[in-house]
C-alpha cells in the first residue's frame, strides 16, 4: 500500500510539489473513503476540510425551497472539493454529496493554514494552485452560461 | 479574356446606315434583340426594335455615387458607358420560378418550372461585360451543378460586343485587362467611328455565326486610316481611365486582414443597401421563395436575387452570422477580390465600375482595397 | 435539382421542440444511400426547404432519419407532419466525417445539444465494424436531463463493455445522478491515445471552439479534430453563396471539415 506522503504526490492538485512540503502536509492529511449519497457538507455549515477527490463522484447542489435540490456542478477524480473555508465567514457555499462511493483526502484547513502561516514558500505554491482551480471552475461555470448546447 | 488591343481577323466597315440591316438580319434569324435603351429616363436593358431604340446622341457621366445621362454633341450610337442594368438580368434574372409542386390524391409531384427562353441578340456588350459573362459561365456552366436557365439562355443568345472609344470616370477595366476593346467571347465586335470621315462601324466576327452574319451585310473593306483610327480611340478610352485595381496578393491579403481597421471605416459609411451586389454583373448569390394559391395546393419556388448586405443572407436559426454592416462589407469585398479567385480561379470584379457609381455613398472598392493594402498605423 | 417525394412512415417526439421523422420513398428507387454527416434538403410544399442532417444508420438505406428542432417556419409545419403525409427531398448533400479513414484510431464523439443527430450515424457505422477502432469514448452535453436527445439509445451505449459514453448537463435535479457541468470538463477523462486519436465534434459553434481547444490541450493535432458547421443553406449546390466562410461553401466543401482546413476561418468572428 503506498504511503500518505506517496498518495499526497499522486493527486493532480499536489503534483510537482516538493518533498519537503508534502512531508509538512502529511500531518494535515487523512484518508477517508465515503459511501453513496452521502451528504458531506450543507450550505451554511463551519468549513474546516478541503478534500482532494481520488475516485468517485461529488454533487455540488444549491436547495430551492418548493423545487428541491439542484445540482450546478459534478466533480471526480482529480478534482478539488470545498474552498469555503480560505474567505470568512468560513462556511460552506452549497450541498455536497456523493453520487457514488468517493474516495479522498481530505486536509485540515486550521492545519493547511498555519502551515502557510509559518512557511511562505508553501503557503504561496497553495495559494497558486487554489487560484489556478478557481480560475478554472470559473471558466467553466462561465460557459455554463451561455447555453453551450442552445443553437 | 480581353485586352484593350484589337483584333485583327475578319474585319469589315458597315456604313452606320446599314445597322438597320443588322437588326433586320437578327429578326430574321430568329433573334431577339436586346440592349441598351432609355426608359423614363433610365438608361436600361430591353427589348430593341431597331437601332433607333439606341440612345443615340446620349452620354453617361459615372463616377462614384453620381450618374447622368447628358446630351452629347454628335449623333453616335454608342457614345455611352455602362447604366445600372447588366447583361445578368437576362441571363441570370432577378426573379425566376424554378420548381414547381402540385398536391393530388395525397401525392405530391415536383417538376421544374417552364420558362421560355428566347434567342436573344445581346446588342452592344461592352468588353466588361463579356469578362462578367465568362466569370458567370464559369460559376454556372463549368461547376458540378449547371444552371438550365442560364444554360438555355446563354446557349440561344448572340452577342454583339461594342468596343468603348471613350471611359467613364468609374471605369477601371484597362487595370484588369478586362477592356475597353473586346477580344472573345462574341459573335461579332463593333467600333464606332462616327466624325468628318463619316459615321462608321469596324466590325469584327468572332465566331463562325458572326461571320456568316457579316457576310450578308453591306459592307465594305477597311481602310488603312480607318484601322488606325479605331485603334486609337481604343486606347485612348484605355489611357483616360484614372482608377486602377491591383491585383497582387490576393486572395490572402484580404484573409490576413479581416480586422483591418479600414473595416470599421468604410462600415462607417456603408449604408449595407446592397445596390453595389444588386448592380454587379457577376454578383450570383440568390435566396429561395415560396409562392403557393390560396389553398396550398399548388406551390412554385422561385429564385430571387439576394445579396450578402442583407442581415438575412447569414441567417441561421437563432440569429445572424454577420450581424454587423462591417462584417456584411467585409464579405462582399473578401468574396469578390478574395474568396472568388480560390472559388473559381478569377477575380469576382471585371472593372465596370457600377458598384462605386450606384453606391449611395460613393464607395469605392479600388479606393478601399487600397488602404487595405496599407499596413493599420501602428499604436 | 427537383425534390424526390418521400412518405412519413414514423413521426417520434424527441424533447419537447424536437421531433424524429423516418421516411420513406414514395416512389422511383426503394433505396437512399448517404454517408454519416450528410444532409437532406426537405421541402415542405407552401413553406419551404431546410438543411436537416441525416440521423439514420447508413446501412438501413431503405429509411430516412430525420431528427429536427422546431425553431422556424418550415421546421413548425414539418413538426406536424403524421405518417401518411408526403414531403420533399433533395440530397443528400454535403462532405462525410472520416469514419473509413479512422479505421484503426481512438476515437472522440464530442457533441452537444441536437449535434448528437448528425454524429449518431457515425455512431451506427463505427458500433457495426467495432473492431475495427480502439477505444471509443462518447462526450454528450446538453442543458439538463431533459433535454437529452436519444436518451433510450444512450443508455444502451452505456451499458456496452466496448464503448464509454460521458453525459453531462448543465444543471438537475436531485434525481440526476449523471455529471454536471460543461462537456468541455469530461474530455480530460477520456482514455486515448493522442497520438492515434480522432475527435469529431458537432454542436453549436460556441461549444465547438472551447471543445477544440480542450482537445489541442490534450494532445490532439489539428487534423485530428473533425468538426461540422452549421450556415444558411438554401440549394445545397454550392450555387447560391448563404453558406459561404471564407473560400468555402460550406454546403459542398462541407459541413464536415478537418480543423486543420478550417481552423483559420472558425476563429474569425462574423466572416
Amino acid at each position: 500500500m503506498p504511503s500518505l506522503e506517496e498518495t499526497l504526490a499522486a493527486h493532480p492538485f499536489l503534483a510537482g510539489l516538493s518533498p519537503h512540503h508534502l512531508q509538512l502536509i502529511v500531518p494535515c492529511a487523512s484518508l477517508v473513503s465515503l459511501p453513496a449519497d452521502q451528504t458531506i457538507f450543507t450550505e451554511g455549515d463551519q468549513a474546516r476540510q478541503l478534500y482532494l477527490l481520488r475516485s468517485g463522484r461529488v454533487a455540488l447542489s444549491i436547495h430551492r425551497p418548493r423545487r428541491g435540490q439542484r445540482t450546478i456542478y459534478t466533480l471526480g477524480a482529480g478534482d478539488v472539493l470545498g474552498m469555503g473555508w480560505l474567505d470568512l465567514p468560513q462556511q460552506w457555499f452549497f450541498d455536497a454529496r456523493t453520487l457514488e462511493v468517493t474516495r479522498a483526502i481530505a486536509l485540515e484547513a486550521d492545519c493547511l493554514a498555519r502551515l502557510s502561516e509559518a512557511q511562505p514558500e508553501l503557503g504561496y505554491e497553495l495559494l497558486q494552485r487554489f487560484v489556478r482551480v478557481l480560475l478554472g471552475k470559473i471558466k467553466l461555470l462561465k460557459l455554463q452560461l451561455v447555453d453551450f448546447y442552445g443553437s | 479574356m480581353s485586352s484593350p488591343l484589337l483584333l485583327s481577323g475578319a474585319t469589315a466597315i458597315l456604313p452606320a446606315a446599314a445597322f438597320h440591316d443588322l437588326f433586320a438580319l437578327l429578326r430574321q434569324e430568329g433573334f431577339q434583340p436586346v440592349g441598351p435603351t432609355i426608359r423614363n429616363g433610365h438608361l436600361v436593358l430591353d427589348c430593341l426594335d431597331g437601332p433607333d431604340g439606341l440612345p443615340r446622341g446620349w452620354t453617361t457621366e459615372a463616377e462614384a455615387g453620381r450618374f447622368r445621362l447628358q446630351h452629347r454633341q454628335d449623333t453616335a450610337y454608342w457614345g455611352f458607358n455602362l447604366g445600372q442594368e447588366s447583361w445578368k438580368k437576362f441571363l441570370f434574372p432577378a426573379r425566376l420560378p424554378v420548381v414547381t409542386a402540385a398536391k393530388h390524391h395525397g401525392a405530391i409531384s415536383y417538376a421544374p418550372a417552364a420558362n421560355h427562353v428566347p434567342p436573344y441578340a445581346f446588342i452592344g456588350v461592352r468588353a466588361c461585360e463579356l469578362a462578367a459573362i465568362w466569370i458567370q459561365d464559369r460559376i454556372l456552366l463549368s461547376g458540378p451543378v449547371i444552371d438550365p436557365h442560364y444554360a438555355a439562355c446563354r446557349q440561344a443568345a448572340l452577342i454583339v460586343a461594342v468596343n468603348c472609344t471613350e471611359a467613364d470616370d468609374a471605369c477601371f477595366c484597362a487595370s484588369l485587362g478586362t477592356g475597353p476593346a473586346a477580344t472573345a467571347g462574341f459573335d461579332l465586335a463593333l467600333t464606332e467611328l462616327c466624325g468628318e470621315g463619316g459615321h462608321f462601324f469596324l466590325v469584327q466576327a468572332g465566331s463562325e455565326r458572326g461571320e456568316r452574319l457579316l457576310a450578308h451585310l453591306p459592307q465594305q473593306p477597311v481602310q488603312e486610316g480607318q484601322w488606325q483610327q479605331a485603334q486609337t480611340l481604343v486606347a485612348a478610352a484605355a489611357r483616360s481611365q484614372t482608377r486602377s485595381l491591383a491585383t497582387d496578393g490576393l486572395p490572402g491579403l484580404l484573409y490576413d486582414r479581416t480586422e483591418h481597421p479600414q473595416w470599421d471605416d468604410v462600415a462607417a459609411r456603408c449604408l449595407s443597401c446592397g445596390n453595389c451586389a444588386l448592380v454587379c454583373p457577376t454578383c450570383f448569390c440568390f435566396s429561395m421563395a415560396e409562392e403557393t394559391d390560396l389553398e396550398n395546393v399548388t406551390a412554385s419556388r422561385w429564385r430571387l436575387w439576394d445579396v450578402c448586405h442583407n442581415l438575412d443572407h447569414s441567417y441561421i436559426h437563432g440569429g445572424w452570422l454577420r450581424p454587423s454592416s462591417k462584417a456584411r462589407y467585409r464579405q462582399w469585398l473578401t468574396h469578390k477580390l478574395g474568396a472568388w479567385l480560390d472559388q473559381f480561379g478569377c477575380l469576382g470584379c471585371t472593372g465596370c465600375g457600377r458598384c462605386l457609381v450606384w453606391c449611395p455613398a460613393a464607395i469605392d472598392l479600388t479606393a478601399e482595397l487600397q488602404a487595405l493594402r496599407k499596413f493599420p498605423p501602428k499604436e | 435539382m427537383l425534390p424526390r417525394p418521400f412518405r412519413v412512415v414514423q413521426y417520434r417526439r424527441e424533447l419537447r421542440d424536437t421531433f424524429t421523422l423516418t421516411l420513406e420513398p414514395w416512389d422511383g428507387p426503394a433505396e437512399f444511400s448517404f454517408r454519416p454527416g450528410q444532409f437532406n434538403m426537405l421541402y415542405q410544399l407552401g413553406a419551404g426547404e431546410v438543411p436537416i442532417s441525416i440521423s439514420g444508420d447508413p446501412a438501413r438505406p431503405g429509411q430516412l432519419v430525420h431528427t429536427i428542432r422546431a425553431v422556424g417556419n418550415v421546421t413548425g409545419v414539418l413538426q406536424r407532419c403524421r405518417p401518411g403525409d408526403v414531403i420533399g427531398v433533395r440530397g443528400p448533400f454535403g462532405t462525410p466525417w472520416p469514419v473509413a479513414e479512422l479505421v484503426g484510431r481512438d476515437l472522440i464523439i464530442l457533441t452537444g445539444g441536437l449535434g448528437l443527430a448528425p454524429l449518431r450515424p457515425v455512431i451506427y457505422s463505427v458500433l457495426a465494424n467495432r473492431p475495427a477502432y480502439g477505444n471509443v469514448e462518447i462526450i454528450y452535453g446538453a442543458r439538463s436531463p431533459q433535454d437529452l436527445l436519444y436518451r433510450r439509445e444512450l443508455e444502451r451505449w452505456r451499458g456496452r463493455f466496448d464503448l464509454r459514453v460521458h453525459v453531462t448537463v448543465d444543471s438537475a435535479g436531485a434525481d440526476w445522478h449523471g455529471n454536471v457541468g460543461v462537456v468541455t470538463t469530461l474530455i480530460p477523462r477520456t482514455r486515448i491515445d493522442v497520438l492515434h486519436a480522432a475527435a469529431l465534434i458537432c454542436g453549436p459553434g460556441v461549444m465547438m471552439r472551447f471543445a477544440v481547444q480542450e482537445l489541442m490541450k490534450k494532445g490532439l493535432q489539428p487534423r485530428d479534430i473533425y468538426v461540422s458547421l452549421e450556415r444558411n443553406m438554401q440549394c445545397g449546390l454550392g450555387l447560391c453563396g448563404h453558406c459561404q466562410l471564407g473560400p468555402f461553401f460550406v454546403c459542398k466543401d462541407g459541413p464536415v471539415f478537418s480543423y486543420e482546413r478550417i481552423g483559420p476561418w472558425f476563429e474569425k468572428r462574423e466572416v
